[in-house]
Formats: C-alpha cells, structure tokens, sequence
C-alpha cells in the first residue's frame, strides 16, 4: 500500500514539474521578450525597460524559472501587470467561486448519473433503458454554454426563478450564493451526467456479465442483491476513472460558463488576463487550474487502491 | 431426490436441449459427460432457474416435490445455496476480487437469514477450515487474487456447502486445474458427499474422473441423454455407439512408425531463465525468479518428446525460449548444430523449427486469408517461393483440408480444422523440428484423436520431431518415445515414456501419475 | 448482415450537414458578408428560411458556412490526432514497459492533466486567437487519445497466439505492427475517430464561443451564439438555431459512431 501511495505521488510530483516547465516555455519563453508582448507593440523603450526590471526578466532563462517555482511554492504568484496587486489575492477571491461551481456540478452529475446508470443497466432491453439511452445520447451532444443560455431562457427571463447572471459574494450568506450558482452548475453538470451514465450503465452491464455474479445468485442472492451486493462496487472502477476526467471537463468549462453568467471566477480572471496581455495572471491561473487536475488525478488513484484490493499490494 | 423429466430448451428459437430425463438419489455422486456443446452445464443452469436471457425452458425438474421450473423467483433464491449449492470451472473468476473470502462465505448464511454477520463468520472460519483452508494459515481477511486457482475453487466449495445443501452441483469443477490439485479437489468433495450426506452432480467431459467418482452416469450429446446406467456396467458395456467411440476417442493411441536417428535435432543445455520481479523496497536490488533453472534437453531426428510439468513449472518460459522469442540468462539452445539467439536468429535457422499453440481461437489473425496465414513462415526464406501457393496447397492437403480452403476465413473452420491449419502452417517450410504446446489441450477427445493421428502420420510423411508440452499425461503418453518431467525450474525425471510411467523414479513423477484419474482397468477390458 | 438503424440515422444527420459546407463553398442563398440593416433582425419565414441577425444577414447561409469552419477544424484535428497518436500507441505497445512505452504514457499523462480549453487558453493568450491556434489546441488534446485507445488495443493483441506464430516466422516488431496489429485495432480508431470528431466540433464551437476560435469575419457557430446571447430576450431564434446545428451534427455523428462500433466490433456481432 505504501509503495503504491508513494509511487503516485513520485508520479504526482514529476508530472508537476514537466508541466511547469511546459506552462513556463510557452509563456515566458516562446514570445521572446514578455514584457515587450504585454506592452504591446507601441510601447518605449523605457517602459519596456522599466517593466522587465519590475518583472524580474533580468536573469537568465533557468533562474527566472526557479524564482517562479519558488514563489508558487510559498504562494507568492508574483505582481499581476494590469490590477497592480498580487496575483495571489486575485485568485484566492476568484477560487471561491470557481471550485464552489465545480464541487457543485461534479456532484449533480454524479448524484443524477450514478442512479440512472444502475436502473438502465439492471433493467436492460426495458422502455425506461432506451429512454436513458436516448436521453444521455441527446445529452452527450448539447454544448454546455448552449445549454446555459437555454436555461437562462427559461427560469430566468420566462420564469424568473433565478436571476440571469451575477454572484452576491459569499458574505451575503450561503443560501443566496448556492442559487445564483445552480443554473450555471446545471448547465455544466447534465451533459456531463449524461456521459457518467453511459459508462455507469456500461461498465455495470459488462461486470454483470461476470462469473462471480453467477456465484452470487447460486448462493441465493436475488438479481437486485447480487447486482448491488457485487457488480456495484466492480462496476465503479472504470466509473472512477470517468469521474477524475470530469473534474478537468468540469473545471475547463466553469471556464465558459462563468462567461454565460458574468460570474467572477478563474475563467473570468484569466479571459481578462488574456485580453490585458497580462502574462503573469495568466500563466499562475492555467498553473493553479493543471495543479488541480494533477492533484484529482493522484486522488482518484487513491480510490483505486480503496476500492481494488488486488492494487494495493503493488 | 432430484429427477430431470424431458427438460427441453430452446435460446431464440434453436433447440439447445432434448427430452433430457435422468434421476439423482440422495447421498448419491451423478455423473454428466459430454463434450462441449453437448448441453450438460446448460442443464444445470436451467435446474437451478439460472439459464441465459431469450431461453425457454419446457419439462420438469422434480426436487423435494416440487418442480423446480415452477417455483416463483423469491422462492427459488430461498432454495439456491440453502437446498442446492453449485460450483463452477473458472474459480479465477468465480469470485468476487473486491471481497474478504470470509465474507464472501457468510454471505451465502446472512442472505438466506440463517445467522447474523458474526456467527456467520464463525461458521465460515469452520466451513473454511474443513475444505483444507484453517484460518491461521488463510485468514478470512484475505481477498481472491491473494489464492491460487486451487485454493479459491476450496473457497467456492466453502461458500457452496455452508449451509449444507442437500445437492451440490459441480460444473467442471476441476477442469482448469493442475492433476495433482484436482486430485485434491475431488477428494475433498467426496469426502463432504459420506460426511454430509449430500448429493453431489458432477458435470465433466473427462471419463476417468467420472469412473472415479460417481455412482451413476448419463452420456450427453447434441442436448440429449444418449444412455443412462449405474456407472460400472456403463463403463463395462458401452452399450451405445457414441458411448463406445468416446471410450476409443479417449485412450487413442496413434499408430507411429518410429524411426529414431541417434542425430540430435534440439539441444538445449543448461538453460536458465530469470524474471526480475518487483522490488521489495524502494530503492533495493530487484529479486528476481528462477522460471528455468539449468534444464538439458535433447530431441533427436525423428523422435517425439514429451514435457510435462504442471503450471508455473517454466516449460512454457522454456518453450519460449527454445523458439528464439526469449533471452536466456544462461546455457544454450541449439536446433540442428546451429545456436539460437533470441536477439539476432537468422531465418535460416529459426525455419528449422516452428510451433503449434493451444487456443485454436487466438492463433490466427482473423483479417488474413487461410492461404496468407499458412504462408506466412515464408517469410524466413531468403528466396521465397515464387510458387508459393502450391506448396501452401499442399500442406493444406497434407493436414486433411482441401487446397480451395486457403481462399477462405479463419472464422469459416471450427477449432478442429483450426488447429489442422496451425500445423499446416508449421510444416508448410519443412522444419526439422515442431513444437506441440499444449496443442491438443482444448480439444474434444473425439477432434483430439484425430489430430494425434494427424500427427503420427506427418511425422512418419516428412520425419520430423516433435516437442510435445503439455500438462495431459495421457496424451503424452500415447504419442512420445521419451518423456521429461519438470517441477519449478528442473527437469526431476527423464527417461522413455513407458519406462516412466510404469516405473517413475522420482516421487514428484509418481505423485502426478497417482492424481491421474484412470478408467479401472478390468471395466475397459 | 443487418446494419443497424442508428448508424443509417446517424450517417444522414451528419450527412446533411456535410452537403451543406460543401455546397455552400459554391453557393449560399445570400451572400454572408453583406450587411443589410433594412433586413435586420428577421424571424424565420419572413423572406429569409431561417430568419436574419441584427445585421441582417441571412442565418442558413451563416450556418452553411459555419458548417465548414466546423467540421474542418474537426477533421484536421482528428487528422493531427491519428497522424500522431497512433504510430506512438503502436510503438508503446511494441515495446511494452520500454523506454518508448513510458515516454508515450507520461506524455500522455502530462497532456491529459491540461484540460484542452487550457491548453487553447495558453496558446492563444501568447499567439492570439485564431482558427488554426484553435485546431492545434484540440489536435494536441486528441493525441494522447488515439495513442491510448491504440496502444489498449494492440496490447491485448500482442498477448495472441497469432502474434507469436509470427514471431516465429521471423517477423519483427515493427513489421508485426503493421501487419497484424493495424488492421485489428483499426475498428477502434474508426469508431474513436467518430467520438473525437464530435467532440472537437464541440469543442471548436466552445473556443469560438470565447472569442478563441475562428475570428470574425469567418462564420462559426460558437460565435454566432456569441453574438445572441444579449439579444436572447427578444431574438431567440438567433440562440436556438446555430445551438441546434451543433446538436444535431454531434448527435449524427455520435448515432454514427455507436452503429459502427455495433458493426465492426467481433465481439458484439457474434452476441447479436
């Protein structure tokens, strides 16, 4: 078990510093001089100058690389160029959004998938499978900031059951901030649920097919027993795996929908810094947003190892 | 105590089964051989209410009196595992990998409601310990992939007679098991049957387990009872035709005409083999596992050996190694003088040998045509036949197939014509030597006679030698002129076949030729 | 052999979509660069099939034309995807556990940590917003997906007898790659090729949606949803029409891919 926990997390580590090195070659390496790239193409000189100065562009390529490592690692994510405030703080207010959204859509999804997934599987062939089917098919194929506009639509400007767009700020109470994120969190999570299912309903199918099922119901498990006693927790498996990959779906495209809702969040903060040229937010956002990812990834692969036996002992 | 009265059944409309009729008296061993497609696990499942999706069972399955195919769904799961308990072939998979044994035992108690979790474990640690697994050297805590294959089909047994059934149903039980495994296995449920008194169906394709286990015996082919009878007098008469030719099929043994040269073909000399296994600490040296340790092993021109060993004894490491696919760590391998390299073999030298491997189903690429896929060996000729498709046709007609089958799919033959096709395509160059891996193993005796006579006649045909590995003792036995016996790594007896068997020198030689199952002798006479 | 109903209703729905980039490369019912504020803002029906937006241009030639930047960004990409992909999933598996082996996981892992918005975010944060950036961001992501679902599939051939028989018959890696693990594993890439395809329409539709994709004055879907979204209130058939052109080609082609599996997977076919 510790040698399985300890090689994730060498894994973990080494895929952290090639993406750092990827993130940090791209932004500060490939454009030539940054400072000159954010100032666009009017700017003197001297400013370009004064600027590489504030940045600390004056060392060479591999220090300038370990400064920021060495910053990231104690949260110091340097100086944003257009807010002239630190990056960090920017992104700690933005991150409340962000994550709580994510959290919140990852969950949906899996509270709607999960059931649906199992019901269609143990119910094969029947009118409420093709049913899930085609709706998971229709689901697969709706882009989730069409979809978002769609419910914005509907329980927004026809119903008004929630507001169009916005977030109060999570001082203002948990209540009020939940309901501005549930129909941006909707937007992302159902076609994602969608495709949780299938696999659910796949991955439950095939492990039904078992032998070890047909052990079960020669013991005397009923199909419902056997199908939740012992095809569950084997059917999750490659669920598990979808669920990891959702995180990163999820997270890339709260991106978006932040942009449906005019919700304050990492997308907003980075599409800004994109349009600002402003270097420093963006390459710190995509750093925090591919740490997060790496980090699920090291999780879920703990779970492996707490639902699998057979891979602990690796 | 259970009477089967013509069960038929149909799965989308083709008829699976016929009128099948037999009766099992309590307390008594039933014995159902066929072979495969003949209907006898379907039978069981449909007994037990357990048969696939889109079947139609009609008949009746007298038990305890009632009629099986009549109980409602909830009474049937209150019957399975409490009256009747089943076990399966594959126990590699008859488990759940998610789940402690201990668990997985008592299960069978608490869904039947007969104890609470703790009792129930109690009961299984007892049930555990009596099918040769005690708790302090198998704790209950121990998951399946932690047990060997005998081992995990002991736990199904355990969890299929927990609750003391009055039947138990075996299908195949031993099948995939090594000899002297399914030796112990058999013990263990004939000593549960005089114990518990229960009745024990065992479902097999091997007549000699049967001979050795049950009372009474059916015959089962094409989904029907050919013949029925206590299982000495069936045993003796072979009263009816197919029941005849299934006794011939299994003890065949070819007519070879030997012609043994003292010319070595094959030699392999202190050959060793390691795998390196997994580290132990992080950083420390990777231990490694000894799969062939110092093995000789000649071939002469001409001559048939036999390997034996049961699994995990390196014959197949070896093999691997003789055909030039692995490295060995030490030793060498020399066909016809010439020394194999796994890692620069000239293809004049590997076309000295090719192989015939078990699984009929994975041997050929199913996208290639028979006559490309027969051809393929061509490939080590440095000049290639511009005329290559007579002399792929011949070896076609050499194996007992027509020329005009190479224009066709592999997925047009069945595993018996797959496995004439695997040897068209090993002789098609002319080797000296061929390997046999396992080549007959997952055939039926009756498509296995036939090949073994296939064999003896190419040999004769184009004096080739054969390597014949396998775990079958008897199939060894009927086609080589010496034998070799492996056990972890070392060749432990080595000698002419018939030497071997009737006078094995080492107690590992004599301890597989125990757990052979036999037919009486005086019941063939 | 009966082909399955999906695939033929799947193949037409995208075939519509297909015919009509193509035709509009000749044709389109109006021309869609001209402005035309008289005709602004039309419903469907009125003198326009599909209505007009607040330029007034006509919405079906725009969507024709989308359709182009649409499955062309799709189709190179899961052309860089494939070119890329799938001699790394061969040689990875070739050589399992190798050198190579690990090279092609790691790399694959690495891509896989960055979502493919991301990866289009940094791209286009440094060499600005395009389509071609757009089809390299998602031609990228595809990559490790080819060399993944390749290398799945080939690993499970090299542990057939017939590989071995091969072997035996003197045949190299490389060459038993070609030659018996290709045509086996190509039923996979068609039917990943199916899913990737629909995946980067929609992904292109969500990159032009940021102002990431195709730039103005290229006609794309994602930016005609753009454009809508203020005017949702009181034009929604600007929302609803370019969101169900994608729907539909992603469902089509999704229809597609699942008959395919059915059709070419052994496995299913013995079952049916």
């Amino acid at each position: 078990m510790l040698r399985y926990f300890l090689s994730r997390l060498l894994s973990l580590c080494l895929s952290l510093v090639v993406a750092s090195v990827a993130i940090f070659a791209v932004v500060e390496v490939i454009p030539g001089d940054p400072a000159a790239f954010m100032l666009g193409l009017n700017a003197s000189p001297d400013t370009v100058a004064a600027l590489r100065a504030e940045l600390g562009l004056e060392g060479g390529k591999l220090a300038r690389y370990f400064d920021w490592i060495g910053g990231l690692l104690v949260g110091d994510f340097g100086v944003s160029y257009t807010y002239r405030v630190p990056v960090s703080e920017l992104v700690l207010a933005r991150l409340w959004v962000s994550l709580p959204l994510t959290v919140y859509a990852l969950i949906l999804s899996t509270v709607i998938a999960v059931p649906v997934g199992v019901v269609a599987a143990s119910r094969r062939g029947s009118t409420a499978d093709y049913g899930v089917m085609a709706a998971t098919q229709l689901g697969i194929a709706v882009p989730n900031f069409w979809f978002a506009m769609l419910l914005v639509l509907v329980f927004a400007i026809n119903l008004g059951w929630f507001s169009a767009g916005g977030f109060p700020g999570w001082d203002k109470g948990v209540w009020i901030n939940l309901r501005a994120l549930t129909l941006p969190a909707v937007a992302l999570a159902l076609p994602q649920a969608a495709i949780l299912a299938r696999v659910m309903r796949s991955s439950l199918l095939e492990t039904l097919g078992q032998d070890y099922i047909r052990t079960a119901r020669a013991k005397g498990l009923s199909r419902r027993q056997a199908v939740l006693g012992h095809g569950l927790r084997n059917a999750l498996i490659p669920v598990m795996t979808i669920l990891g990959l959702q995180f990163s779906f999820l997270l890339a495209g709260a991106i978006i929908i932040e942009n449906v809702f005019f919700l304050p969040g990492l997308g907003r903060l980075i599409f800004q810094g994109i349009t600002q040229r402003d270097l420093i937010v963006v390459e710190s956002v995509v750093m925090l947003l591919v740490f997060a990812v790496i980090l699920v990834t090291f999780l879920v692969d703990l779970a492996y190892a707490a639902v699998d036996p057979r891979l602990r002992r690796r | 105590m259970l009477s089967v009265e013509g069960l038929s059944l149909d799965i989308h409309g083709s008829p699976i089964l016929r009128g099948v009729s037999f009766g099992i008296a309590p307390g008594e061993v039933f014995g159902l051989v066929g072979e495969s497609g003949s209907g006898k696990s379907i039978t069981a499942l449909a007994a037990m209410g357990l048969e696939p999706r889109g079947a139609e069972v009609r008949g009746a399955v007298g038990f305890l009196d009632r009629d099986l195919l009549e109980v409602p769904e909830p009474e049937m799961n209150a019957l399975r595992g409490r009256e009747i308990g089943m076990i399966f072939q594959e126990p590699m998979t008859a488990l759940n990998p998610v789940q402690r044994i201990g668990d997985q035992v008592a299960e069978t108690l608490v869904v039947h409601g007969a104890a609470t979790r703790a009792e129930a474990l109690d009961v299984a640690r007892e049930r555990l310990a009596r099918v040769g697994l005690p708790v302090d050297r198998f704790p209950l805590e121990r998951y399946p992939h932690e047990l060997s294959g005998g081992q995990r089909q002991r736990v199904c047994i355990a969890m299929a007679v927990a609750l003391r059934p009055k039947l138990l149903i075996a299908d195949e039980p031993t099948t995939a098991l090594d000899v002297t495994t399914q030796a112990q296995i058999l013990d263990l449920l004939r000593g549960l049957v005089a114990e518990e008194g229960m009745a024990l169906w065992l479902i097999t394709h091997d007549l000699a387990v049967v001979a050795d286990m049950a009372d009474h015996v059916a015959v089962m082919r094409d989904g029907r009872v050919v013949e029925a009878d206590r299982t000495e007098r069936l045993f003796r008469a072979r009263a009816h035709p197919y029941t005849a030719k299934l006794f011939a099929d299994s003890g065949h043994v070819p007519a070879r005409a030997v012609q043994v040269t003292a010319t070595p073909v094959l030699e392999v000399r202190g050959a060793v083999r390691d795998y390196p296994l997994p580290r132990r600490t992080l950083l420390g040296p990777r231990p490694a596992f000894r799969a062939v340790d110092g093995v000789d092993l000649v071939v002469h021109a001409g001559e048939s050996v036999g390997l034996v060993g049961e699994s995990g004894c390196g014959k197949s490491t070896l093999t691997r190694a003789i055909l030039g696919l692995d490295v060995l760590q030490g030793g060498t391998v020399r066909i016809d003088g010439d020394a194999v390299h796994a890692r620069h073999l000239d293809g004049r030298v590997r076309a000295k040998m090719q192989v015939v491997f078990q699984d009929p189903y994975g041997s050929f690429n199913p996208r290639h045509r028979v006559e490309r896929l027969v051809a393929e060996p061509f490939h080590l000729d440095p000049a290639p036949p511009a005329a290559w498709r007579p002399r792929v046709a011949a070896a076609l007609e050499a194996v007992g197939l027509r020329a005009a089958d190479g224009g066709k799919y592999i997925h047009e033959f069945s595993g018996g014509q797959r496995q004439r096709i695997a040897i068209a395509r090993a002789i098609v160059i002319r080797p000296r030597l061929v390997i046999l891996d396992e080549a007959v193993s997952a055939l039926d005796v009756s498509i296995r006679a036939q090949i073994l006579d296939l064999l003896a006649d190419l040999q004769g045909r184009f004096g080739l030698s054969y390597l014949f590995i396998s775990h079958d003792l008897s199939v060894v036995r009927a086609i080589t002129d010496r034998v070799l016996v492996m056990r972890a790594g070392k060749i432990v007896e080595e000698g002419p076949t018939e030497r071997v068997f009737v006078a094995p020198g080492h107690a590992y030689t004599r301890a597989l030729i125990a757990a052979t199952p036999r037919i009486p002798s005086a019941w063939v006479a | 052999m009966r082909l399955p109903a999906q695939l033929w209703a799947g193949a037409a729905l995208s075939g519509v979509f297909v015919a009509a980039a193509l035709i509009s490369l000749i044709w389109t019912p109006h021309p869609v660069e001209g402005m035309n504020i008289a005709a602004r803002l039309k419903v469907p029906g009125d003198g326009f099939v599909l209505g007009t937006d607040h330029f007034g241009r006509d919405i079906l030639s725009m969507l024709m034309v989308g359709a182009q930047t649409s499955i062309a960004v799709a189709v190179v990409a899961v052309g860089i995807g494939m070119a890329a992909g799938v001699p790394l999933g061969l040689l990875g598996a070739a050589n399992r556990g190798g050198w190579i082996d690990e090279i092609v996981m790691r790399g694959n892992d690495l891509v896989f940590a960055f979502p493919s918005l991301v990866i289009a975010i940094l791209i286009t944060a440094v060499f600005g917003p395009s389509a071609v950036n757009a089809i390299l961001a998602i031609g990228i992501f595809n990559i490790p997906v080819f060399a993944r679902v390749t290398r799945g599939g080939a690993l499970s051939l090299w542990t057939l007898d017939y590989i071995l028989a091969a072997r035996v018959a003197g045949k190299g890696r490389l060459r038993i790659s070609v030659e018996h693990i290709l045509p086996n594993v190509a039923n996979l890439l068609i039917v990943q090729g199916t899913i990737q395809f629909s995946l980067g329409i929609l992904a292109e539709a969500g990159l032009s949606y940021v102002g990431l994709g195709a730039q103005p004055p290229v006609p794309s879907w994602g930016r005609m949803l753009a454009e809508s979204q203020t005017m949702i209130s009181f034009a929604p058939h600007l929302a609803l029409l370019p969101g169900m052109a994608i729907v539909l080609t992603v469902l089509g082609l999704n229809l597609m891919g699942d008959g395919l599996r059915d059709v070419l997977d052994p496995r299913l076919r013995r079952a049916r």
